[in-house]
């Protein structure tokens, strides 16, 4: 059993290392570190809700990021070992097939991982930045006195926005989102040897995920679908995730309230969701033609 | 054989947990975003369109709603306010728990758009330009209690609204009806309770007022927490006593 784990181990490490020698990758990567840093300055274009404003484009930047380097990286995983030949290499040894795509899969997760947290880090740079200057305005307004009640409450709201524990949440969310399109990327990469495809059906499947939550509630709650679209949404929603899920993120980044118990529920959902389609995955690939 | 056997079993057992599964978390979602789980009829009118279409932005909500909201500023630099509304409408419907859409866009309506139509309009006669003002200060109100409607105990807009009957209609029972909401709600800022006395006086209702500011000046709770608004407090009922000593001595005696 523990030989088991070393060569996922083995297998995942040097996916990590392979994948953080590839040029697009560490590009993508550059491109995501600017623009969180960069979402400082997009702040200047508002008057207000500043905060707001660098959250939303500072977690877009991650996710945008996160989802790039999660298709194409996952995309290339299998392809490119049959390409490349390398994978006839590793499975003439004692590795089983499943055990190869488990560790392809955890090498890319922990790529989005370290990305995440990379990003997370100067994510939150930028967010102590601006409570320094939101704060040195409020002091400035007051020159030195004490502050007003109104200044007071504004000093309150600087400091609710900026250590918003909500904050964990919200990166928890997109990691967790991140590691399931990362999953479904994987899920195709077993069956097809074009990066293209693989790249195009994981975003089919992401964009019908966001939509299935609102067709079903209107096809088969309301009443207002044909039997046809019924079937065909069943039949979809068997597969597809609901990305709806993860959409509490917009809010908890605008400040709202959202209990720990939900956030455990849909990390518990992703965690089943990502067995079911890795199970899937390593069924396929065990019966694929090399 | 025994692959595909076992597919379709794990696909059928994950498909029947997955499905209930997901409504519980759908519903829970939808509580957290408009506050209750609502009714599909009444997402058809304010809020489905918004469902499918920030479902086709794929999950990027927020951010969209903050890119609305600059355009809105270039709209209101350049005083089309018909785009205001629109796009304030717009940013509402992606994200009805943020208060910063609903009252700003309210404020942009109410205040700006609604002033700017009687000062810069030409070719309008005065009467064209009232009737116009007039209607962006409903547009406003409309703003805010859709936003009351969707944000039922936040303070906030309560607040706002007393403000817009206040300064823009000089409605002042009304303005003090929403000040006493705004201070009953949690976290209110200590003023809009003093704000339902002031009102109440602006209205002509002294006697209600009189009873606000001493029904202020009893309560136990802010000598420790809000010292200033204590000392405001019995300042103000002090010139209150005066005031109602005043009205007193001017009312008609019957011999």
């Amino acid at each position: 059993m523990k030989q088991i784990y070393w060569r996922i181990y083995a297998i995942a490490k040097n996916t990590l290392i392979e994948s953080l020698r590839q040029r697009v990758l560490l590009v993508l990567l550059l491109f995501g570190l600017v623009l969180t840093g960069a979402s400082f300055y997009f702040t200047n274009f508002t008057f207000q809700e500043e905060f707001k404003f660098l959250k939303d484009i500072g977690s877009a930047a991650i996710s945008v990021t996160g989802l790039l380097i999660a298709m194409i990286g996952a995309a290339q995983l299998i392809p490119a070992e049959i390409e490349r030949r390398t994978i006839y290499t590793v499975l003439s040894k004692p590795v089983r097939r499943v055990e190869f795509l488990l560790g392809k899969y955890l090498g890319l997760l922990g790529l989005l991982t370290l990305m995440v947290a990379l990003m997370s880090i100067i994510f939150g740079g930028v967010l102590w930045l601006k409570e320094v200057v939101e704060i040195q305005e409020i002091q400035m307004q007051s020159q030195g006195g004490e502050l007003s009640e109104g200044q007071q409450r504004m000093l309150e709201q600087v400091y609710e926005q900026s250590r918003d524990l909500g904050m964990f949440q919200a990166l928890l969310l997109i990691w967790l989102k991140l590691a399931l399109v990362a999953g479904i990327a994987v899920l195709f990469s077993t069956m097809a040897t074009s990066t293209v495809f693989i790249v195009f059906s994981t975003l089919v499947v992401y964009f019908i995920g966001h939509l299935q939550a609102t067709a079903k509630e209107v096809w088969i709650q309301e009443g207002t679908g044909g039997v046809f679209e019924k079937f065909v949404l069943v039949l979809v929603s068997w597969f597809v995730p609901d990305f709806q899920a993860y959409s509490i993120i917009d809010e908890i980044l605008a400040g709202t309230n959202v209990e720990w118990t939900y956030i455990f529920e849909i990390t518990g959902y992703s965690i089943i969701y990502l067995l079911v389609i890795l199970a899937l995955g390593g069924l396929v690939f065990q019966e694929r033609e090399l | 054989m025994r692959s595909i056997l076992i597919t379709i079993a794990l696909l059928a057992v994950w498909g029947w947990i997955k499905h209930p599964w997901e409504s519980s978390i759908s519903s829970q979602r939808k509580e957290i975003i408009y506050g209750q789980d609502l009714p599909v009829s009444f997402k058809l009118r304010e809020t489905v369109g918004q469902e499918l279409t920030l479902a086709a932005l794929g999950g990027f909500r927020g951010l969209v709603a903050t890119f609305l909201w600059i355009s809105l500023t270039e709209a209101w630099e350049e005083r089309q306010w018909t785009r205001v509304r629109t796009l304030a409408d717009f940013a509402v419907t992606l994200q009805p728990r943020v208060l910063f859409f609903w009252e700003n866009g309210a404020w942009h309506l109410a205040w700006n758009a609604s002033v700017s139509v009687k000062k810069y309009a030409k070719d309008k006669s005065e009467a064209r330009k009232d009737y116009e003002s007039r209607q962006w200060i409903k547009a406003g109100i409309d703003m805010l209690e859709r936003g009351i409607r969707v944000n039922p105990d936040r303070a906030t807009l309560y607040h706002r609204m007393a403000e817009l009957y206040w300064q823009r209609l000089e409605d002042y029972e009304k303005s003090a009806i929403y000040y006493r909401l705004a201070s009953q709600k949690p976290y209110a800022p200590s003023y809009t309770d003093r704000f339902v006395g002031y009102a109440l006086e602006r209205a002509g209702k002294y006697g209600e007022a009189y009873q606000h500011w001493q029904e202020l000046a009893a309560q136990s709770d802010f000598t420790e927490r809000r010292p200033r608004h204590q000392k405001k407090v019995l300042e103000h009922l002090e010139k209150m006593k005066v005031k109602m000593a005043e009205l007193e001595s001017s009312e008609p005696k019957i011999d």
